[in-house]
């Protein structure tokens, strides 16, 4: 990273946090708030999917299973927000351990089913196990944040806990992928034997992945619960999971900052849509078409594919 | 002691057994030839000898470490470096990439060194990075530096795919067919890079079909067909005995 890069983050960073007193606008900022917890459900989906080219689509579980363990423990225990939270990512990061292991043996469709089946047994679990879980009802009354007698009652607070949340995640992730690390999963990606044959442990890698996604979105699910206040078995629904595929692919999978743009902009633009109305999904998926037409890689790409066409003119001028 | 011991080596398909009761030694610093006509059990005895198969019976030992059944990344730790007979490379990642990511072996940072990028980080990425470059000058792939590895031409494939094992540190280095599908000229440009390879230290295990490819630079071949050692000697004593002449070299004659 140079200097003059590093100047560009400075001031995109500045920006955010000066963007609760530039837009005044509650809904708005509700928005940004999903756009934020979005942006960490991607980033954790993106190590699988992006990085370690597994298509996993049980990722809401794990967001899921976060949320309730919070919910749960609140209702069940009333321990503090900061134990729920790190309980929260803990506990699903040992789920997805457990799964992680029998899974991460096979790739492609076996894998796929398998964690789809996972979505839909966790989906019946909670809503079958109403002594347990409320069932369909689900747990409501989960009070706002509260650390060391500080609370967090107004969207502000909240934006500005996610804004560090994400930033402190993506942090970690770029270094994480910018090191052996990240180089192993790119080479199980690009070639799993021939990773192998170099010497990188293979299910390990794909296993650190899969609960490092795991646990960020457990953690996200526990910052849900507790901003919404209200949780229900609908966490667990599979189109939840077609959600964060369409921010992973149409923001670009693979790169850090991809699924921070997917997340943003598949958040709002569905919003931005309701002024047509009974119009909006079908416009929604013509959009959709038309992205990923133009930008296969992801509208991460659109610089890449400038400054491509513009070597392109270079040549032919 | 032989740097690699293959004992009574076995291995069946079905009915089939592709490799039959196979023993040979591999000694430090050699380069050993493993040759037979296609379908002789060459490439299943290197996916047994780095763990990509299991073996039916029989012993390998590397460096007097048995490593029978291993799994092949901690094979490939001990320093046992294969090469796969159809090309293998990171087709997405650039030139430098695919060397850079086989130095895997070479960095072994905590989660910690990872995220502080301490002294031990910065250090060792700086090595990966100028061995990264020795490698890409000693492969002649500098000029290719940023292209993707898809976009190489066949040969260049090749020649990245020997890179990429030197880059993973190997003692022993197992090249599978590397001139397969070369013309003549590439052929000869492989074979003296193996040669010197050879002279930096590093044992080759070279597998080919065709006999003449490879008898200039073997000190030594071993030859199998269906899956058994017909013979194992030096250049001379293996292309004039008789057996070899019959099995396999009368084949070559023929075509
Ligand atoms: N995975 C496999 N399943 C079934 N048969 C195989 C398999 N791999 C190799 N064979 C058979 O084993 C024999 C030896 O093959 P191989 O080791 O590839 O020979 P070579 O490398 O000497 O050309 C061949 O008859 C081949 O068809
Ligand atoms: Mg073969």
């Amino acid at each position: 990273m140079n200097i003059n890069s590093n100047i560009k983050y400075i001031i995109g960073i500045l920006l955010l946090i000066l963007l609760p007193f530039l837009i005044n606008n509650e809904y708005l900022l509700h928005l940004l708030i999903m756009g934020g917890i979005y942006t960490l459900l991607v980033s954790g989906l993106n190590l699988i999917v992006g990085y370690i080219g597994q298509l996993s689509l049980c990722h809401p579980a794990f967001f899921g299973i976060g949320a309730y363990t919070t919910g749960l423990l609140f209702k069940r225990l009333s321990t503090p927000f900061l134990l729920n939270f790190l309980l929260a990512g803990i506990i699903t990061a040992i789920i997805s351990i457990g799964f992680g292991y029998i899974t991460l043996r096979v790739r492609g469709s076996a894998f796929i089913i398998m964690t789809v089946s996972f979505l839909h047994i966790m989906h019946l679990l909670v809503l079958n196990e109403v002594d347990f879980t409320m069932g369909q009802k689900g747990i409501s009354g989960i009070p706002n944040i509260n650390i060391l007698g500080y609370n967090f009652n107004t969207k502000t607070s909240y934006y500005y806990l996610i804004l560090i949340l994400c930033l402190f995640t993506l942090f970690i992730i770029y270094r994480l992928v910018n090191s052996e690390i990240g180089r192993a999963w790119k080479a199980i990606r690009d070639n799993e034997n021939l990773a192998k044959s170099i010497g990188i442990n293979v299910f390990k890698f794909s296993n650190f992945a899969f609960v490092s996604g795991a646990f960020i979105a457990g953690l996200a699910g526990s910052i849900y619960a507790y901003y919404i206040n209200y949780i229900s078995p609908d966490l667990f629904l599979f189109s939840i999971t077609t959600t964060l595929l369409v921010m992973l692919i149409m923001g670009g999978k693979g790169t850090i900052l991809g699924p921070v743009i997917g997340a943003i902009i598949f958040t709002l633009l569905p919003e931005y849509l309701r002024f047509i109305s009974e119009w909006r999904m079908p416009v929604f998926g013509v959009i959709l078409i038309l992205g990923i037409l133009f930008f296969p890689r992801g509208l991460f790409s659109i610089k890449e594919i400038l400054s491509m066409k513009m070597k392109k003119k270079e040549v032919s001028s | 002691m032989s740097l690699l011991e293959v004992k009574n080596l076995t291995k069946t398909f079905g009915g089939l057994t592709a490799v039959d009761d196979l023993t040979f030694n591999i000694e430090k610093d050699e380069i050993l030839s493993l040759i037979g006509p296609n379908g002789a059990g060459k490439t299943t005895t290197f996916n047994m000898i780095t763990g990509f198969l299991n073996p039916d019976r029989g012993k390998i030992i590397f460096n007097d470490i048995d490593i029978t059944s291993k799994e092949p990344h901690n094979i490939a730790e001990l320093g046992l470096i294969r090469t796969f007979q159809k090309t293998n490379i990171f087709p997405d990642a650039t030139v430098y990439e695919n060397i850079k990511l086989a130095h895997f072996k070479s960095s072994k940072y905590s989660i910690l060194d990872i995220l502080i990028r301490n002294k031990k980080f910065n250090k060792t990425e700086k090595r990966i990075k100028e061995k990264t470059n020795e490698i890409m000058e000693y492969f002649n792939l500098s000029e290719e530096k940023d292209k993707k590895a898809y976009n190489l031409a066949y040969g260049r494939k090749r020649i990245l795919e020997i890179a990429i094992g030197m880059a993973a540190s190997p003692k022993l280095l197992l090249l599978d067919e590397p001139v397969a599908g070369l013309n003549p000229k590439e052929s000869k440009e492989v074979m003296e890079l193996i040669y010197d390879i050879r002279n930096k230290g590093i044992t080759i295990l070279l597998v080919e079909h065709d006999m003449s490819v490879v008898t200039n630079v073997s000190d030594r071949i071993v030859v199998i067909n269906f899956g058994e050692k017909i013979c194992d000697g030096d250049c001379e004593y293996v292309t004039s005995d008789e057996e070899v002449i019959k099995a396999y070299l009368g084949d070559d004659i023929d075509a």
